[in-house]
């Protein structure tokens, strides 16, 4: 058990699920109030309300049954993974968040308008059922990644200058 | 020896009483050889499935101790098609086999057998499927997963393949109370206060006990990286 202390503060946590037990409660963690940067994997949490009030800038929640993303909105996030969720999640409630780094997946998530204006170089929508891809128009998008089987509109990608790689090939190579 | 009755040591977890299959049961099939501590297919080999659920289980988690390779076998239906996790020698792949037409797609990456990984050996799998989604972890390491969207409900089963020994087999019914209640918080300003007051490795130690206080865990391991 060691986690990430500098300067006297646990400022870095990440928890591993091992074995069959979940851990539903994480409600302890909101103890350390000096987090920054907390990675659930695959712990099982049912609800993430009792984060509020962390200065977490970045959360990364694999697997989970909690359905209520609005303690997100208390927090400085930057970077946020939520992938694996057992339940279906509205995102929506992350428009206007200044995320540079989003990662999402779920067939039910559709509707990326949320990410209009965010400050975002890195989405990725693997494993989505995101077929629209407007809504990146104008965003400082570096790496982009989504569904196998999304199609998004070529003109569109080559209108982002500053776009590197796209679902882990060079840009210009996807885009011959 | 695959245990009948309810698994010595085992533990009402978050994910329900573990219940193992009977040596009986695995007796009543022919072509199965009931060993002293494994239970393996004989003669030819062929392939046998043994169900461990009742077939309106929707949710549940399957372990099983085993060398050689193992199958795992989720929601069952009338026609013939299933889900199934198979752990091989050098891989485990997660697919659905559609019922008439015997074929299959993956449902989920296939994970590479890290190099020392050695089927000679015995290894633990565990399976759950939950809603959609299938997760595997192999002797306490998260393994892989897959979703499948189009099978809600169908009993779990353990196949017997060619080289497949098998030395225990359990199955705890994931229910209500873990795949969708919410957790009650159960901290309070004290221990706020406690951990607030505490050096920083102290405050971990804190933390530490409460997430397994109140989740009657009791085997996690917590990391840092990226230091």
């Amino acid at each position: 058990m060691v986690p990430t202390i500098i300067g006297g503060k646990v400022i870095l946590l990440r928890v591993d699920r091992r074995g069959d037990a979940l851990l539903l409660d994480i409600s302890p963690l909101a103890a350390l109030n000096d987090l920054t940067d907390l990675r659930l994997m695959y712990a099982g949490p049912a609800d993430i309300s009792c984060l509020r009030g962390l200065p977490l800038e970045r959360l990364e929640i694999h697997g989970g049954t909690f359905e209520d993303l609005t303690v997100l909105k208390s927090m400085p996030l930057r970077f946020l993974t939520l992938r694996s969720q057992g339940t279906p999640l509205d995102y929506s409630i992350l428009r206007g968040m200044p995320l540079a780094m989003l990662s999402v997946d779920g067939k039910q998530l559709v509707d990326i308008s949320f990410i209009k204006g965010m400050p975002l170089k890195f989405p990725s929508v693997t494993k989505s059922g995101v077929r629209d891809f407007s809504p990146i128009a104008g965003l400082p998008l570096i790496d982009l990644e989504f569904d196998s089987e999304a199609k998004p509109d070529m003109a569109l990608l080559r209108s982002i200058p500053a776009l590197k790689n796209i679902n882990s090939k060079p840009a210009a190579a996807y885009l011959k | 020896m695959i245990a009948s009755g309810p698994p010595g040591g085992a533990r009402p977890a978050a994910t329900g009483m573990w219940q193992a299959p009977s040596v009986e049961q695995a007796q009543t099939m022919p072509g199965l050889t009931v060993d002293a501590d494994s239970i393996r297919t004989s003669g030819s080999g062929s392939a046998l499935r043994m169900v461990l659920s009742p077939p309106d289980m929707k949710d549940y988690a399957v372990r099983v101790r085993y060398t050689g390779q193992v199958e795992v076998d989720l929601r069952l239906q009338n026609d013939g098609g299933f889900l199934f996790v198979l752990a091989q020698g050098s891989q485990t792949i997660f697919k659905r086999l559609h019922g008439g037409e015997k074929t299959s797609d993956d449902i989920g990456t296939t994970k590479k057998h890290p190099p020392g990984f050695d089927r000679s050996r015995e290894h633990e799998l565990i399976v759950t499927m939950q809603g959609s989604q299938i997760r595997a972890w192999m002797d306490g390491v998260f393994w892989g997963e897959g979703s499948d969207e189009t099978l809600s409900e169908g009993a779990a089963a353990l196949m017997f393949l060619s080289l497949t020994a098998v030395k225990k087999v359990e199955i705890a019914e994931l229910n209500e109370t873990v795949s969708g209640a919410k957790a009650e918080a159960k901290i309070d300003d004290a221990f706020l206060r406690a951990v607030a007051a505490a050096p920083a490795e102290k405050q971990v130690e804190l933390v530490s006990a409460k997430l397994i206080e109140v989740n009657g865990a009791d085997d996690y391991r917590w990391q840092s990286d990226f230091a």
